[in-house]
């Protein structure tokens, strides 16, 4: 493995869970973000008088579905977890984002890469994920 | 003057002709040096043709050398790469769905998410390791690896909602022996059931579940255990063949040699004459097959009347085996009796042959036949009268014994002296009895 190589496992990559985790993050992240919107113009409302009287009301949104489509290089690395005092080997999948000058420094071929779709939606019923 | 003069032409001319032999010579010298650079610039042209060609060997063979070190490159790599079974590739991403799931709560959050579907389209190489037993392997991020070498796995996983029945998770009893698997589902609280499928490994060995390993079940759920069976063959029909061939052709249908047996027949010596299993039906995967291969047997010598050192020459002439001996009292002593098996019957080679030998008879002997021969007693016949006639008519022999008993009762009266005719019938089947 060269230097550059090197560097780029270090740098580049992120176990799956952490990336994925992030992702989910950032969904939440962005619903905080509308909320925090339809409140301020709620308060807005609010304060206004003549807009309360007509009984206008903030619109309050959120992402019914969220498609997600990642395409990653992933690779599978083995760990060392420990847990209550012992030592569990785990393996562990570490994701690498594709980008064109990712590709293109490293001759990593697209076609080679992994593709994982998600779909997340909004209040459910009560569900646990369940392998198929 | 003109003398002189002659002389001087005559040398000239002389000369002359010395010079044109000369030239001659040197003009057929030059022909054959052309002839030979020809001939060598011929040559000088193949060895160039040659030495392009070479040029050219080398360069391809130098280019196949520097594709091979980059698959080495490459399978070097392959080694290296961690080999991870599906259970622990979907544990890992379960991991990192949960992590997922954890980033989408939120305690200030109005509105609640999940993750309904997750679908993965995974570029690894899928393998066997030495049981058997597939494995994945991701190559390194920093890996370069021609995507049509690798394997697209693509799996969806999705969101349902749970279910109120507590569910089990089915075991893997893969590779476990059929009573030890059929514990373990038991004991995990699910029903197992048997289908047996032809396979190379050992038999009664689990070789398929289903529903499969560490999927979740309801209780009581019939879990089918595919138990390997001995794969069968078809046995070949080897009668008629040399016993090393039959090996061969039993070795290539995957079976080998059982016991083997002898036995006399008229087909040739070395032949198979049967074999168990019959051709044609099936037999387990490596079982054997019993075969019986012709021999021409030996005939058994006739013993009889030999004596016991003859007997045994012999026995051991003919590849026969001396089997036991016994001794009887006889009149010809010393002299084989009787023989099992009989003279001229076939037998085996090795085969034991064992003989009666005739012993002296005692006065005892005489006492204990006599014993049972009331007529004796009748006559008032003794031991020491039967050892008389014995002597007296030299009955030590079959034929003299033979001629005793051809001669007439009143013969033996007279010869003997003896008080009545009915004494020398008695004294025949005396002596009839000590035959052995």
């Amino acid at each position: 493995m060269t230097n550059a190589e090197k560097v780029i496992e270090d740098v580049l990559i992120d176990p799956l869970e952490k990336i994925l985790f992030h992702v989910g993050r950032g969904i939440v992240t962005a619903q905080m973000e509308l909320d925090k919107n339809s409140l301020a113009t709620q308060i807005l409302i609010d304060n206004d008088k003549d807009l309360s009287k007509f009984g206008v009301q903030a619109p309050w949104y959120h992402f019914a579905e969220t498609n997600l489509e990642l395409k990653m290089a992933l690779s599978m690395h083995e760990i060392v977890e420990k847990k209550a005092g012992k030592s569990i080997n785990k393996y562990r999948i570490y994701g690498a984002p594709m980008n064109a000058n990712y590709s293109n420094s490293f001759n990593y071929d697209v076609a080679g890469v992994s593709i994982i779709k998600a779909k997340i939606v909004s209040i459910p019923p009560k569900t646990e994920v369940k392998g198929t | 003057m003109g003398e002189e003069k002659e002389k001087v032409i005559t040398d000239l001319k002389s000369t002359i002709s010395e010079l044109q032999n000369r030239l001659v010579a040197h003009s057929s010298e030059i022909d054959m040096l052309r002839q030979e650079v020809s001939r060598l610039k011929t040559e000088k042209f193949t060895l160039l043709k040659d030495k392009e060609l070479l040029t050219k060997e080398n360069k391809f063979l130098k280019d196949q050398i520097t594709k091979l070190e980059a698959e080495k490159k490459v399978l070097d790599e392959q080694i290296q790469r961690p080999k991870v079974s599906p259970e622990n590739l979907m544990l890992s991403f379960k991991d990192a769905m949960v992590r997922m799931e954890a980033g989408l709560k939120s305690e200030k959050m109005r509105v609640d998410y999940t993750l309904k579907t997750f679908d993965v389209e995974l570029k690894a190489n899928i393998n066997l390791d030495k049981e058997n037993k597939l494995f994945i392997q991701m190559p390194f991020l920093s890996e370069l690896v021609p995507p049509e070498n690798l394997s697209v796995l693509k799996f969806s996983i999705s969101a349902v909602p749970k279910s109120r029945v507590p569910l089990i998770t089915v075991p893997n009893v893969i590779g476990r022996m059929k009573d030890s698997a059929m514990e373990i589902i038991e004991t995990a609280g699910l029903k197992a059931s048997v289908t047996e499928k032809p396979s190379s490994s050992p038999k009664g060995m689990v070789i398929g579940q289903d529903p499969e390993a560490y999927s979740e079940v309801p209780a009581e759920t019939e879990i089918v255990l595919t138990i390997a069976k001995p794969e069968t063959v078809k046995v070949p029909n080897i009668i008629g063949m040399e016993k090393n061939i039959a090996i061969k052709v039993l070795e290539s249908s995957q079976l080998s040699a059982g016991k083997t047996e002898e036995r006399i027949s008229d087909a040739a010596p070395g032949i198979i004459i049967s074999q168990n299993p019959q051709p044609d039906t099936t037999a387990e995967v490596g079982s054997k097959v019993d075969i019986v291969i012709s021999t021409k047997g030996i005939e058994v010598p006739n013993l009889i009347g030999k004596t016991e050192e003859k007997a045994k020459e012999l026995i051991k002439k003919n590849n026969l085996l001396v089997g036991s001996v016994s001794y009887s009292p006889s009149l010809f002593h010393g002299r084989v009796l009787s023989q099992t098996p009989s003279a001229g019957v076939k037998v085996l080679p090795e085969t034991s042959v064992n003989f009666k030998v005739g012993k002296e008879v005692s006065i005892e002997d005489l006492t204990k036949l006599f014993a049972s021969f009331p007529e004796a007693k009748k006559f008032g016949i003794d031991p020491q009268l039967i050892f008389y006639v014995i002597k007296t008519f030299e009955i030590n022999t079959r034929k003299n014994l033979d001629e005793f008993l051809k001669l007439s009762d009143k013969t033996i009266q007279e010869k003997l002296k003896l008080k009545a005719a009915d004494m020398a019938i008695a004294i025949k089947e005396i002596l009839k009895k000590l035959k052995g």
